[in-house]
């Protein structure tokens, strides 16, 4: 096999992962995009964390084969879905908020370029902020479900 | 939560349908499907205003963004659901620059 046939076979691999990452990605926007108030919000914050995830590793790897983010237009104030908007009264930690913010902030300045590599770190600290997230609202949901009475089984 | 949050006001089914010439039941079949979201009280519903506003805007912007649509997708797309991430080649410098016109891959969201 040739150098280039080589190349070709691995940026085919590389673009079925992006592929891959990106319906991913596009289902948990579309969870969050429809989602009833609050109603599992926590998993939802979840999916969204493992899709940023993937995200990141299909464009790290698609960096290490020269592919680069064809850029998208006017993304530079672009919004997440409403749930995930300041002002809507989420729930968790604030200051994770504030850097979940920032992280949709360096999202859409990063797809606005055509740096594989830059979208790859902006998709990471979303990933890692968002699991954060899911974390905490998780831990808030347990403990609100403790302090719930039980009305039933104590007889 | 933030603590800065603006005071948040409600709309019933009737204010909604009302505003917008529309049959409750309608209002109730947005709420039902999720393309409206609700407060459940009971039996009774509210919508927030900021919820109602978001949805006419976007039933607007939606309207008015579509014909650029057709020439790629948008920020919105990306955020709304839609892949959006085209991976392609990048200017390589020898022997695999040439071949690297082909069109890229849908990807990233």
């Amino acid at each position: 096999m040739s150098f280039e046939e080589d190349l070709d076979r691995q940026r085919a691999r590389i673009m079925r992962a992006v592929r891959y990452a990106s319906d991913g990605w596009a289902a948990a926007m579309r969870a969050h995009k429809l989602a009833p108030p609050d109603a599992g919000f926590a998993q939802r914050l979840r999916d969204l964390a493992e899709a940023a995830m993937n995200e990141q590793v299909a464009w790290e790897h698609a960096h290490g084969a020269g592919l680069l983010w064809r850029p998208v237009p006017g993304a530079e104030n672009a919004a997440p879905p409403y749930e995930l908007r300041p002002g809507t009264g989420r729930r968790g930690p604030t200051l994770l908020w504030e850097r979940f913010d920032a992280a949709v902030a360096a999202l859409n300045h990063a797809i606005t370029g055509s740096s594989a590599a830059q979208v790859a770190d902006a998709f990471g600290e979303f990933a890692e902020v968002t699991r954060a997230l899911a974390d905490a609202v998780a831990a808030e949901d347990a403990m609100a479900e403790a302090r719930r009475p039980r009305a039933h089984g104590a007889a | 939560m933030s603590q800065s949050e603006p005071e948040e006001t409600y709309l019933t089914v009737a204010e909604v349908a009302e505003t917008l010439k529309l049959n409750q039941q309608t209002v109730r079949n947005w709420i039902d499907q999720g393309t409206l979201p609700a407060l459940r009280v009971g039996r009774r519903v509210r919508i927030k205003r900021s919820d109602f506003e978001r949805i006419l805007e976007q039933s607007y912007n939606a309207n008015r963004v579509a014909p650029s649509r057709q020439a790629g997708p948008s920020a919105d797309d990306f955020w709304g659901g839609e892949p959006v991430g085209v991976a392609e080649p990048g200017p390589a410098p020898g022997r695999g620059a040439a071949r690297g016109s082909g069109p890229g891959a849908e990807g990233g969201g």
